[in-house]
């Protein structure tokens, strides 16, 4: 398969894949040797919300479809891909950066945030619950097009790949029914007092639980 | 005439004791309440003293302590302002002599008669008190100064029956305990004002025809009660730790050890596994007390002795059900939010004539629990709104124009002449605009009568659900949001599934139908056919 490779700074690599293997175009953000670098906001009261149900949708509610892929444990460290596909209408705009940092500024901070988990459906007979597997730490990513390379902006029928690695915290191995969980929210820190208060407004497009598909490779 | 008198045996203060005598006729009574401060052991010889005058039918509710300066205290209920039968007004008596010759005599409250009053003195010296009020709930009093002009009261501690005694006892800490008597239960405080309390049965049925409490030296409740057999001595020693419980989500629990020996240390467990939560400061306390978010077992362990457990159980608040939102005929066609719907605007054969949709929002707003009680680290949510962002939840209808116009030529061809013999002619044109709208939004059949009856209900509502989520130690906040929108997510599709079922599954989904599934008749559509 050919591929071609750009690394950014942000490690982000767009990749564009040979016609012949597949038509879409593939983004792949490498964060395995990235460390969160979180700024410390005091949030003095905070509220989340929006819309809810997944019925009498409009585009941009349709969720992106996401898969987990590319597992592998090295060194007690779990390496995995997150594949987010959209297979949408409308462009999905995806949080790419750990550095929360970036959107440390006086007066009102708005970021799209986006949460990963690893886990496992709650009922399996309902793919739609999930259950964080404790063995997993959780993985927050925060953008904004106003920050440069913090948000990668995923056409209609375009992928993009989050290359990730976990710190185990437990011996087990076993990632059969392993699944991935996105969830993405709009943050408002507004000033308030000595602090801030916080509005968290969902985001439908960017609610999503893959299939338990760790050991298959899409890319 | 009727008397009755409470004996105070003078030289044996510690051996407090009382009796009643009931009338023979069954109608309200003047009586005379007295004291008898007895001047011997078998009280052959006692001084009287009068304290009040009272009505009261068949026998006077009252109760005597001793003080901390060896006079008495007194409650009793007076019924000469109260109807008949059984309510009459609760008075607290400082008497300021052994025969209570001087004495203030308050008015602090609304009782029961009967046998249902007691009294107890704190280590203050103030009285506290126990009495079955008019809707036969146990109540408390604090008294807060020497005659009890000052208190503080706790309600409907616990259900009684009808004269179902009542005992009081309070411990070294001030803290009070009551022993009801239907069936037998004990209200342990676990504050001194009695704003925290755990009742417990008692493990055995006891009839309520009588009883007696008093505390060990641990503070201890110890009792006797009749069980269903007879009359039996029953002796019963409540555990030494007890909390707060059952107690709404988000409000304090208090956990207390009493008669224990030195504390080591406090843990919560949840219900759900999760890694207990170990007290940090101040362990060696004999009270742990929180904000609770979630249920579970409280275990206090000692430098010697086996631990004591309690268990906490929380009630889930009633104020975060979410309201049914009305139907709102918006204009033809209509987009906002999540609806995005329309009608054909003129009149075509087989077209849909009303459409609706439902836009559901919600919010919550998250509270990570601080401190070091129980639940610290908890997160629980402490309110919840069907609105987000000044975005309201809304359903929303659209109606044809040229069905909603009595005017139109399509509502001036719907003749109301359908014969169902023949199964000829047509829908009456009102009939036609009735049964749309009942469909779209009528209480009976349709889309918004089952979005209200399944958001009504406790297994679906969105803010019933929301109310009972709870994070561990641990969870980020950012999860815990997550965790709570899947949660109203999944009620909100449940919701909408049930109230625009795919295929559309209503009796009255094809218009020609009522709500009750009657058959009204064929709609004339252009052409139109020429009514008769």
């Amino acid at each position: 398969m050919l591929k071609r490779e750009i690394v950014t700074s942000l490690a982000a690599l767009l990749v564009a894949v040979s016609a012949a293997q597949s038509p879409r175009q593939v983004q792949v953000v490498d964060l395995t040797d990235t460390a969160p670098n979180l700024a410390e906001w005091k949030v003095t009261a905070s509220e989340a919300g929006g819309p809810v149900g997944t019925r009498s949708m409009p585009p941009s509610y349709v969720p992106v479809a996401i898969h987990l892929s590319n597992c592998a444990l090295r060194n007690g460290r779990f390496y995995f891909s997150v594949e987010i596909e959209n297979n949408r209408k409308v462009e999905a705009q995806i949080p790419i950066s750990m550095n929360s940092k970036l959107f440390d500024h006086q007066g009102t901070i708005r970021f799209r945030q986006l949460l990963l988990l690893l886990g496992k459906a709650a009922n399996t007979q309902d793919a739609t619950t999930f259950k964080k597997d404790p063995r997993f730490p959780e993985f927050t990513l925060f953008g904004d097009q106003s920050v440069p390379g913090t948000v990668a902006v995923v056409a209609p029928g375009e992928r993009l790949v989050l290359r990730l690695k976990a710190e185990m915290r437990s011996g087990d191995q076993n990632f059969d029914d392993l699944r991935v969980h996105i969830g993405g929210s709009d943050q408002t820190l507004s000033p308030s007092g000595d602090g801030y208060h916080k509005m968290e407004g969902w985001v439908p497009a960017l609610f999503a639980i893959s299939e338990p598909n760790c050991s298959e490779s899409r890319e | 005439m009727c008397g009755t008198a409470l004996i105070f045996p003078h030289r044996f203060a510690r051996l407090s004791a009382r009796f009643r005598i009931a009338c023979s006729r069954r109608y309200f009574q003047d009586i005379t309440l007295s004291v008898a401060s007895c001047e011997d052991a078998d009280c052959a010889t006692a001084t009287v003293g009068d304290v009040a005058s009272v009505i009261n039918e068949d026998v006077v509710s009252g109760s005597m302590v001793l003080g901390l300066d060896g006079d008495p205290r007194i409650v009793y209920v007076d019924q000469s302002t109260s109807s008949y039968p059984t309510s009459g007004s609760l008075h607290f008596v400082q008497c300021t002599s052994a025969t209570c010759s001087g004495e203030t005599d308050t008015n602090i409250g609304t009782a029961q008669s009967g046998f249902s009053v007691d009294v107890a003195v704190g280590s203050d010296g103030f009285g506290r008190v126990a009495f079955e009020d008019p809707s036969e709930q146990a109540d408390f009093i604090q008294c807060t100064n020497a005659d009890c002009s000052a208190n503080s009261q706790a309600s409907n501690l616990a259900q009684l029956g009808w004269l179902s005694p009542v005992y009081i006892g309070v411990d070294g800490d001030g803290i009070p305990g009551i022993a009801v008597a239907d069936d037998v239960e004990y209200v342990s405080c676990t504050t001194p004002n009695c704003s925290d309390y755990d009742v417990e049965a008692m493990p055995q049925s006891m009839t309520d025809t009588g009883m007696g409490m008093t505390f060990d030296a641990d503070g201890l409740p110890r009792m006797i009660a009749q069980d269903s057999g007879g009359m039996i001595n029953y002796l019963y020693q409540k555990a030494g730790l007890s909390c707060s419980t059952p107690i709404n989500r988000g409000s304090t629990a208090t956990c207390r050890v009493k008669g224990g020996s030195e504390i080591a240390g406090w843990k919560f467990a949840d219900e759900n596994a999760n890694p207990p939560v170990q007290r940090s400061t101040n362990v060696t306390n004999s009270t742990w007390s929180g904000t609770m978010a979630t249920s579970g077992t409280v275990t206090v362990s000692f430098a010697n002795g086996p631990d004591k457990t309690a268990s906490i159980s929380l009630k889930p608040r009633k104020s975060f059900a979410f309201t049914t939102v009305p139907a709102s005929q918006r204009t033809n066609p209509y987009s906002a939010g999540a609806c995005n719907i329309s009608v054909p605007t003129s009149p075509a054969g087989g077209n849909a004539v009303g459409y609706s949709c439902l836009d559901q929002q919600f919010s919550e707003t998250p509270f990570l629990i601080g401190g070091d009680g129980p639940n610290h680290g908890f997160r629980y949510v402490y309110s919840a709104s069907n609105t987000y962002n000044n975005v309201s939840t809304t359903f929303n209808f659209i109606i044809a124009g040229y069905l909603d116009d009595a005017s139109s030529d399509f509502a001036q061809k719907q003749c109301g002449n359908y014969d169902p013999n023949t199964n000829t002619g047509f829908i009456l044109y009102t009939q036609l605009k009735s049964n749309t709208y009942e469909h779209e939004s009528g209480s009976t059949t349709g889309h918004y009568a089952t979005y209200k009856s399944v958001q009504d209900g406790p297994t679906n509502n969105i803010g019933v659900a929301l109310e009972a989520v709870v994070g561990p130690p641990g969870q980020s906040e950012t999860d815990f949001n997550d965790q709570a929108r899947s949660l109203g997510n999944s009620k909100g599709d449940t919701i909408n599934s049930a109230a625009f079922p795919v295929p559309e599954n209503f009796c009255n989904s094809d218009v020609r139908y009522d709500p009750a599934c009657s058959f009204k008749g064929n709609i004339n559509w252009p052409v139109y056919a020429t009514c008769p």
